[in-house]
């Protein structure tokens, strides 16, 4: 009953998040009303980097603390830091650019805070009750954070369909674990583990409570057909709040999907009945090629950047989802794209959020001939693009790359074709974004007075850095991954 | 004996409540019917000993969730021509068919609890208060807590998009 310093120890990211969280809304309640409110954005940074810090200086501990609810594990560790990291990129956007959209508050710090920490600790979570609290501890402050920007209509609208929808796919999940609860007689992932590895045909209430497990973690990972919010949300939510569902949400619903579709329900894959082969394979394969193929083909046709980026974050779902599939080098694989992915689609946003102003800016229009008024910004947008699509000598192409190898070991060849055949099509609208930018003449002056911000400047440098660093020089940050993914079956 | 009088009334009460809840035309009268079938659920447990789940059961649901049903209702306040007016007979054709496999779980269930198995076999002060309070308190410590820290980013986001002047 008692609990010890090895077991706090484990939570302690989520500590450190959370308590950070705490004294940025004491220091915005006790600071004079209409100052700024920038040096809460610093202080975000310092309590993200701490807590990114101490997931990596507390000791490995696979065996589960606090009576098996959560565990520091290579997974939980990656995760982490991945989270935090994409928190941290979009505190920068939000620094300059949130005043001068009208939402000067504290508040989104402390919201951006606190879903970190709830990334964080479903990251390590080891129990579905535990999968359930981090996901719920990640996704209610991000509705707020989709609204955080009052008299804007489309933040507004963004923040109540991400609420509403969201509420659902959390009702799916509770229902789900409810059934398999009330079929295995415990929620802790590794009795899961142990009640699926066998005889799962047998058990209609596992085998409905799974998918619906799987329905409640597939609507935060914007999985097609669960996608429909992702283009609205990401487009109406202020940019840097859009930066941080793109990648931060998407990492920790991946962890999720990894923690319990994978490592739990792992003898689901595949077992045979009257000679027909059933099981997860096949759900997800469906999944992952409907998700590549919708959100490529309708991107081909969105006239908004920012709309563009989100279907193209949609489409990066289906690519990690192939490598879902491809058990062990998949894993490695996912988490190193998952770091490549967010320096990328962070690095993209924050351009997006440097050229945008309280006018708007953010369509196709808007940046024609936008690469004469802003060149480093156009160039750097153009690096991040390049690196979606995955074109060397980028990080983005090595991502796809181990991807897709990890997959062709795993015996997918039908997905990867696909999955090449429809980077090939994200090329496509990649480029537009590229062609508006370099050679369309610009009529709209929109984005012509922008007010230059060194927080956002500097998160597009890091981003830029990081992307052309791992497209050269992968090999460490691979290896780290492979570390972290070491306990994937 | 007793209590198995006492089950079957207070389970055919849940049953037409229920059907109540979905058959009454003003939302009034629906709500009023669930509040009175969630203090008959709450009966339910108090018959097979789970007391903290009844007492939670009449504050949260029968209390604050319908109140805010209630409340819900009342600020929308619909007249008859716009509740009499939908017929959804499509809706309702879906209903019955997703009913389908629904019923066809719930049949698999009875039939294995019939043959005397199916349900997982719990301790005798399963769902007493002391049980309950046990678990809140050891094994479940940490999600109790994590659950605080979740009500607590819920409030700031609430009052964050919805109070009026923030300075």
């Amino acid at each position: 009953m008692t609990v010890t310093i090895n077991d706090v120890v484990v939570i302690l990211p989520f500590l450190v998040a959370s308590g950070g969280a705490l004294l940025i809304i004491l220091l915005d309640s006790f600071s004079a009303p209409r100052t700024p409110r920038r040096f809460l954005g610093g202080f975000t940074i310092f309590f993200l980097a701490v807590a990114a810090l101490s997931a990596y200086i507390v000791p490995l501990r696979t065996e589960s603390a606090f009576h098996g609810m959560v565990m520091m594990d290579g997974l939980a560790r990656f995760l982490s830091v991945v989270v935090m990291l994409s928190a941290g990129f979009a505190t920068l956007l939000a620094m300059d650019r949130l005043p001068e959209q009208g939402s000067a508050r504290g508040e989104f710090y402390a919201l951006l805070l606190f879903s970190a920490a709830g990334a964080s600790l479903l990251a390590s979570a080891a129990d579905l009750v535990m999968v359930f609290l981090g996901l719920e501890t990640l996704s209610i402050p991000a509705y707020a954070m989709a609204a955080a920007l009052r008299r804007d209509v489309r933040s507004t609208e963004a923040g109540f369909k991400y609420f509403v929808l969201g509420a659902f796919a959390t009702g799916f999940f509770l229902m789900g674990t409810a059934l398999v609860y009330s079929s295995v007689g415990s929620t802790a992932l590794g009795r899961l583990a142990a009640a699926s590895a066998s005889g799962w045909t047998e058990k209609p209430l596992l085998c409905m409570g799974a998918v619906m497990l799987l329905v409640g973690l597939a609507f935060k990972a914007a999985v097609v057909p669960f996608h429909m919010w992702a283009p609205d949300v990401y487009d109406g939510s202020p940019t840097p709040a859009t930066a941080y569902f793109a990648t931060g949400i998407k990492a920790a619903a991946f962890a999720a999907l990894l923690r319990v579709v994978i490592l739990s329900l792992p003898g689901m894959r595949a077992e045979e009945i009257n000679g027909n082969e059933i099981g997860w394979h096949y759900i997800f394969w469906g999944l992952a090629a409907a998700t590549m193929a919708v959100s490529s083909l309708t991107a081909l046709v969105q006239k908004d950047v920012k709309r563009i980026l989100a279907y193209s974050s949609v489409a990066h779902v289906g690519y990690l989802l192939i490598g879902l599939l491809a058990g062990k080098p998949g894993g490695a694989a996912v988490l190193f794209y998952l770091l490549v992915y967010t320096f990328m689609t962070v690095g993209a946003f924050a351009v997006v959020a440097y050229l945008e102003n309280s006018k708007g800016g953010t369509k196709l229009s808007d940046y024609a001939g936008i690469a004469k008024r802003h060149p480093y910004a156009a160039a750097a947008m153009a690096v991040f693009l390049f690196s979606l699509a995955g074109i060397p000598p980028t990080g983005g192409f090595f991502a796809k790359f181990y991807l897709f190898k990890a997959a062709v070991q795993g015996g997918l060849i039908n997905l990867t074709v696909l999955g090449v055949l429809f980077s090939v099509v994200s090329a496509y609208y990649y480029l537009r974004i590229v062609v508006a930018m370099y050679m369309e003449q610009g009529e709209n002056q929109a984005v012509i007075d922008i007010s230059p911000s060194a927080a956002v400047v500097t998160a597009i440098c890091l981003c830029l850095l990081f992307t052309i660093i791992i497209g050269l020089y992968p090999t460490p940050y691979l290896s780290v991954a492979q570390a972290s993914a070491s306990m994937l079956p | 004996m007793w209590a198995d009088i006492l089950f079957w009334v207070f389970a055919a009460a849940v049953i037409v409540l229920a059907l109540a809840v979905i058959t009454f035309k003003n939302p009034v009268n629906s709500a009023m019917a669930l509040v009175a079938d969630l203090f008959f659920v709450a009966a339910l447990f108090v018959l097979v000993d789970a007391h903290f789940l009844a007492v939670i059961q009449i504050l949260l649901y029968a209390g604050a969730v319908m109140v805010l049903f209630l409340f819900v209702i009342m600020l929308i306040n619909q007249g008859p021509d716009e509740l009499g007016r939908a017929r959804r007979t499509f809706a309702k054709a879906v209903a019955l068919i997703l009913l389908f496999p629904l019923a066809l779980v719930v049949l698999r269930v009875v039939e294995n609890v019939s043959k005397g198995g199916g349900f997982l076999k719990v301790p005798s002060d399963y769902g007493t208060i002391e049980a309950v309070g046990r678990l809140v308190f050891g094994q479940y410590l940490l999600p109790f807590e994590v659950a605080s820290v979740l009500l607590l980013a819920a409030i700031i986001g609430a009052v964050a998009i919805a109070k009026r002047r923030l300075w």
